[in-house]
């Protein structure tokens, strides 16, 4: 892995030498652990267990946030979103099957609700009434800011759809299928999705200099 | 007390809510905290699935009042909810609770799955729990599983009662601890047994191919 | 079907993955929300150790899993969609008695010589192993214990634990191979006359 992305990071400063030297390498880990809870917390948590609720909130809460941060861009948004799947989690746990995945179930309430908030947003800016256009266009150039910043300007340029699919795919690492019983969308459709998002990456992220 | 509060002292004292049942046995309180979450996890698990989960827990206190590391408690359990499932698909419809627990002892000691499937057949409407009983510990005594299974569920279709098999497998305990051997003792009082039997009907359920 | 190797996908990912960090406050104002809330659990009860019948169950799991692919549109459906469970309580079903002399319960004494112990816990398949449910009462004589226990008919496999820390088999009875701990128990067939 150490032997890849320093290859990597020579034909990067080579080939564009904009941003790409600049990401820092990917975790030396290859093999992603289970990003799942135990699958005994949410079962103890659906017969009562209070304890347990705790625990399931504690677990996934940040990744929860950190995936709604990115799709609605709004930090305020985002928090709002993760406490209402929580709500809905715990008003539904008893629908939860006990056969069930837990990770997918609780993703599925999550990006329902960001994709509330979105609506819920949007409705709300379209109802202000400005004078004159944005100074500044979404896409326009803009000055140079650090690493995360650049790729999270990236990330929102993309359209809600891609994005979703690709903060499912590649950063929640949630599987296809896991993503389809997530969105309702289509395998294909996905799979188009995060190709599309990965390709409008690799355009912004390799042009900006 | 708010759920907040809970959740932050649970933080503090690490406590695990334990799986409280009316029925069920409760887990053994020198239990620590990975122990309990594991069997949890079993006995959530075999609850899903409505198998008896006071026997899995029954299994974690024999590994702790014998001092077993929890790596083999957890792994005993694993195996117990395993053999129970088999067990209750094989004395299917309705088993109770006692011979699915027996049905685990049985394959516990190596009685193949089938054999419980045909006793089932041979006793459909009576409970299995002496006969399987029996089987297990004239198995566990170290006669071949399918030759004991055989003169059991033989005995069993000729109309013994639990009280004829119980009294073979005394005497066989008994001739074993004297010195015989146990296919002899278990061939002797097997026909002892059918000695006491209304003759068999003329189509048998099971084949014996000894038997002219 | 993997997607297709891309270094620098995995580096903007692993950039993004990073950005994490626990949020005491919003998990305390999520558990405040929902504390006092009332819950369905009436729903979801679990029939005390009532074994489903296997037909049932596995119709269950087809309906549930039918129900849980489906996708509505409308946001309120789209989640009851997810966590649809439509006719999927399996029945409880009770043990079955069959044959009534089989139920009935049998009184077996046990009983130990051990002139140097102080107390005496029976400990077994029919008590859970509970070291605290079953003690042994000393008798007269000085060593003597004792204690009679009604036992359903069947194999039962049980040992003594003297003063709380020693195992002790049955010095009188047969003994069962442990292939789970290693420690022989002790065995036992009961049957009512």
């Amino acid at each position: 892995m150490a032997y890849r992305s320093r290859r990597v990071e020579a034909v990067a400063r080579k080939e564009s030498p904009g941003v790409l030297w600049a990401i820092q390498p990917a975790e030396p880990t290859t093999v992603r652990a289970s990003t799942d809870i135990d699958p005994a917390i949410p079962l103890r948590a659906r017969n009562g267990d209070t304890e347990a609720f705790a625990e399931l909130v504690e677990f996934f809460h940040m990744r929860c946030l950190r995936y709604a941060r990115y799709l609605l861009g709004d930090e305020e948004d985002a928090e709002e979103a993760v406490q209402d799947t929580f709500v809905r989690v715990y008003d539904h746990l008893d629908q939860f099957r006990s056969d069930a995945r837990f990770e997918p179930w609780l993703f599925r309430i999550l990006a329902n609700r960001c994709r509330t908030a979105r609506e819920r947003r949007r409705r709300r800016e379209s109802l202000v009434i400005t004078g004159e256009l944005p100074a500044v266009a979404a896409d326009a150039p803009q000055p140079s800011l650090d690493m995360l910043e650049e790729v999270e300007a990236a990330l929102e340029s993309l359209p809600a759809e891609q994005r979703e699919a690709f903060l499912l795919r590649h950063v929640e690492d949630l599987s296809y299928e896991d993503m389809a019983v997530i969105t309702g969308v289509r395998l294909s459709a996905l799979r188009m999705r995060v190709k599309r998002a990965c390709d409008a990456l690799r355009t912004r992220l390799q042009q900006e200099m | 007390m708010t759920l907040r509060r809970l959740f932050l002292i649970s933080l503090a004292s690490g406590a695990a809510a334990s799986v409280a049942h009316a029925q069920a046995a409760r887990l053994d309180a020198s239990a620590d905290l990975g122990l309990r979450r594991a069997v949890e996890r079993e006995v959530v698990a075999a609850r899903a699935i409505g198998l008896p989960e006071r026997l899995l827990i029954a299994k974690a206190n024999e590994g702790i009042a014998k001092r077993a590391t929890p790596k083999r408690i957890t792994d005993a359990v694993a195996a117990l909810g395993k053999r129970l499932q088999v067990a209750r698909d094989q004395l299917a419809p309705n088993p109770s609770e006692d011979e699915i627990a027996a049905g685990a002892d049985a394959l516990y000691v190596g009685v193949p799955a089938p054999i419980l499937k045909k006793m089932r057949a041979a006793w459909p409407d009576r409970s299995l729990a002496l006969p399987l009983g029996v089987l297990t510990e004239l198995v566990a005594k170290g006669l071949p599983a399918n030759r004991a299974a055989q003169v059991v569920t033989d005995l069993m279709a000729r109309g013994a009662t639990n009280v004829q098999l119980y009294a073979l497998a005394q005497s066989v305990q008994g001739d074993v601890a004297a010195g015989w051997a146990p296919e002899a003792a278990l061939d002797l009082r097997a026909r002892g047994v059918m000695s006491l039997l209304p003759p068999a009907p003329a189509a048998s359920a099971f084949t014996n191919p000894r038997r002219p | 079907m993997m997607d297709a190797h891309d270094e620098l996908i995995e580096r903007v990912a692993a950039l993004l993955r990073r950005r994490q960090s626990p949020n005491p406050r919003l998990v305390a104002r999520v558990l405040d929300a929902v504390d006092g809330r009332p819950r369905r659990w009436w729903r979801s009860v679990a029939w005390p150790s009532a074994p489903f019948t296997y037909a049932a169950s596995t119709l269950a799991a087809a309906g549930l899993l039918i129900g849980f692919l489906s996708h509505e549109a409308s946001d309120a459906a789209a989640d009851r969609a997810a966590m649809a469970a439509p006719g999927a309580q399996a029945l409880p079903v009770l043990p079955v008695a069959r044959d009534a002399r089989a139920a009935a319960l049998v009184p077996v004494q046990f009983t130990l010589r051990d002139v140097r112990a102080s107390q005496v816990a029976l400990v077994g398949d029919f008590n859970g192993w509970s070291q605290t449910a079953t003690l042994l009462e000393p008798g007269n004589e000085p060593g003597t214990w004792s204690v009679t226990v009604p036992l359903a008919s069947g194999r039962h496999v049980y040992a003594f634990v003297v003063d709380g820390q020693q195992w002790m088999a049955d010095p009188r009875a047969p003994k069962a191979r442990d292939l789970d701990f290693g420690r022989e128990n002790s065995v036992l067939i009961v049957q009512a006359p």
